[in-house]
């Protein structure tokens, strides 16, 4: 199977080349970026002898799928470009800016036959469907509250300023980081609806998001909050409180998920082991080898375009909802009328 | 003046962070922030602003930062050894670009580590080479924005504030680190005075100096006017850490002792040797030796199946020497205060601010009381404490 690869940014240099390339069944044919430097240095960096181009009408008949790792707002044209050539294409995430350009990519990849998967490769995270099964099960009794935070400080190697661009991107930790759990949460738990907004933008990308709405799990509508900061360090993980313990998945650890539970010799932690092996590349393989499958079974991929969509729906509603976080230190500030 | 547009460098640090708050949301005035490193950038990038992709030590992107704006605020520091020559492109290119108003951020640490007077003040006390890196860089990079003024070159205002503190600070986390470990660390018992200055107070210093035609060619002293120890410092922002605390209190012939003790070590060559192997250019180097780069290439693999890609990228960044200042470890032992710390906190001097006052016009809005404050809603709200 020949690969190309677009956009050749870190997360292609650090993620997708090097399972890529360690993978028999596929080979790297191009690689494409309007920086032909960063084209070059992949190549370098990756040991592959492939073609390098600038342009993607190039990948016609070279290559059979393609990694599309360019900003955001290219995802759409650039995705749609190459179905349109005949290839199939895993998508970085978040899937497009907006609802319609992501609609816009599905409907291109049923009109053109082909496949196109979204790069959220933490659903192939061993202990979502753990989760899901063991709060289904009532293991923790009657949910009363879902919880997810994701924070640290930014330390992203980028080259550019495309994560700070309007031209090139959608917005900030919302938009970038929490796309990847609150995808996750509405893929486990369904729809979240009476949604809040708010974060800490001033006409700029948040780096503070917080929203919260309503799940409806075991019949009953259930509180979310999720949390998401590029400034600070929060817990990386999905918390399902119910009534007897909280079962929590870290992002840390796919391989288990903890039951934090009160019990008569007081407060205790039980780990549940989801998947006996599981490394930091792990979700990466995953992902690779259900889009193989997906090209050669002609069968629709683990992570969809349409199911991509129902995150990017939240959060494009969660902008048009935006209120202004509490600051509190700034003092006289406000907002720019 | 009221300037046309200003170019913020070292708009991504610290203060820079706080002066473009301000000069979006209090004071509307047009700016662009020179961004080196767009990884830093989140904090004004909330901000509806421009921010212009440059390098200090690149004449040419500073000369395009430059273009279009008659006030510059050179808040770059960079490396110690690289301060005065990035100063020098600066000034450069501003005096080229014909810029009518530099406003420059010196220190206080240009009077050396220990000044033989109780009171600082701009005429009395001298600066001269300290053998202490910063201080040295600090005074040779104001020495060049002197120099300027003095042959007419460029209006300059050149500041020299004292411990900045407030939200992010640096001289702020640390204690609450060792607070949430259950420790408070004193030199010489605290006695130390902290010359503190909240971080608004220096930004507002700052458009003063952009406003006020008088102050041009002032060299100033910014400082708060709450005098404080060292003590009391790190014991208000410890405090607001709730729990146990032990004091260790490191007296200065402790230190001097362990600094005596103090080799250059194994450990070092190790340290530099794991920075070598994390620089990019070294690897590009050994990887066209073809049997080099198999080995390379296969030793990464084994490495990222251990660590996701995420965190590989923070650790390269960190052997790169590029660590956030703001991430401070999680575990920290107790150990003995670095030598920046010691030559802070033994203070014994008071700077004053009162040519400042006059010159600007400016007075320090914000008792430590305040500043503490404001810098506590902070912590909250990164839920330090």
């Amino acid at each position: 199977m020949r690969f190309g690869i677009v956009g050749c940014g870190a997360i292609t240099r650090e993620a997708h080349l090097p399972v890529i390339t360690a993978d028999r069944r596929v080979s790297v044919t191009m690689l494409c970026d309007r920086d032909r430097g960063n084209a070059t240095l992949a190549a370098r960096e990756s040991g592959v002898d492939a073609a390098i181009t600038t342009d993607l009408a190039a990948l016609a008949g070279k290559v059979d799928a393609a990694v599309v790792a360019v900003p955001p707002r290219f995802h759409a044209p650039v995705a749609i470009q190459l179905m349109e050539m005949g290839i199939d294409v895993l998508c970085e995430k978040p899937l497009a800016i907006t609802v319609a350009d992501g609609q816009k990519m599905a409907e291109a990849a049923r009109r053109t036959q082909r496949v196109l998967a979204v790069a959220l490769m933490m659903r192939f995270f061993p202990h979502n469907r753990w989760l899901a099964d063991l709060v289904e099960e009532g293991e923790i009794g009657e949910v009363r509250e879902v919880i997810v935070e994701d924070g640290a400080p930014l330390d992203w190697p980028m080259a550019s300023n495309s994560y700070f661009d309007r031209k090139a991107t959608g917005g900030g930790v919302l938009f970038d980081s929490g796309v990847h759990l609150l995808d996750r949460v509405i893929w486990l738990f369904g729809d979240l609806t009476d949604i809040a907004y708010e974060d800490d933008s001033f006409g700029g990308f948040e780096s503070n998001a917080k929203l919260t709405g309503t799940l409806h799990i075991g019949g009953r509508p259930v509180p979310a909050r999720l949390e998401f900061s590029w400034s600070h360090r929060l817990r990386r993980s999905i918390r399902v409180v119910g009534e007897r313990g909280t079962l929590e998945a870290s992002t840390a650890d796919p391989r288990h998920l903890t039951l934090h539970r009160v019990t008569r010799g007081g407060a205790t932690e039980m780990q549940i082991r989801c998947a006996d092996r599981w490394d930091a590349r792990s979700h990466y393989r995953a992902q690779l080898d259900d889009f193989i499958g997906a090209n050669r079974e002609r069968r629709e991929p683990f992570v969809t375009a349409e199911s991509a969509l129902r995150a990017l729906a939240v959060i494009e509603e969660a902008y048009a909802k935006r209120t202004p976080m509490a600051q509190p230190w700034l003092a006289r500030m406000e907002p720019p009328p | 003046m009221r300037p046309t547009k200003i170019l913020v460098t070292g708009a991504t640090g610290f203060i820079g962070s706080r002066l473009c708050e301000l000069l979006s949301l209090a004071h509307r005035l047009p700016y662009r922030a020179l961004v080196r490193d767009f990884s830093r950038a989140a904090r004004i990038a909330r901000l509806d602003t421009e921010l212009v992709a440059g390098d200090m030590l690149d004449a040419g992107s500073l000369a395009r930062a430059v273009d279009g704006c008659d006030v510059v605020v050179n808040l770059a520091h960079g490396d110690d050894q690289a301060a005065e020559t990035q100063t020098a492109r600066l000034v450069d290119v501003c005096t080229r670009a014909k810029v009518r108003r530099f406003v420059h951020m010196s220190s206080m640490a240009v009077y050396g580590p220990s000044p033989r007077t109780p009171l600082v003040t701009e005429d009395t006390t001298p600066i001269e080479r300290w053998n202490e890196a910063y201080s040295d860089a600090k005074a040779a990079a104001e020495a060049v924005v002197r120099a300027a003024g003095k042959r007419g070159a460029l209006s300059t205002v050149i500041l020299r504030p004292t411990i900045v503190y407030g939200p992010f600070s640096f001289f702020v986390t640390p204690i609450v680190h060792d607070a949430r470990q259950g420790k408070i660390s004193l030199i010489d018992g605290g006695r130390g005075l902290c010359n503190a200055v909240y971080v608004d107070d220096v930004c507002e210093s700052v458009v003063a100096a952009i406003h006020r035609d008088d102050a041009v060619g002032a060299i100033v002293q910014i400082n708060g006017d709450t005098r404080i120890t060292w003590r009391d410092f790190i014991t208000t922002f410890a405090d607001m850490v709730e729990g146990e605390k032990t004091v260790h209190d490191h007296s200065l012939d402790e230190i001097s002792a362990h600094w005596r003790a103090q080799r250059p070590t194994a450990r070092d060559s190790v340290t530099a040797a794991l920075r070598l192997m994390g620089s990019p250019t070294f690897h590009a180097q050994l990887g066209t030796i073809p049997p080099v780069g198999k080995v390379l290439r296969g030793a990464k693999e084994l490495l990222s199946r251990r660590i996701t890609p995420e965190r590989k990228m923070m650790l390269k960044r960190r052997l790169q020497g590029r660590s956030n200042p703001a991430a401070v470890p999680e575990i920290r032992p107790v150990r003995m205060p670095s030598e920046g710390r010691v030559v802070r906190e033994a203070y014994r001097a008071w700077v004053a601010n009162d040519l400042a006052k006059a010159r600007l016009g400016w007075a320090p809005a914000h008792s430590f009381e305040l500043g503490a404050q404001r810098t506590r809603d902070w912590l909250r709200f990164a839920r330090l404490v």
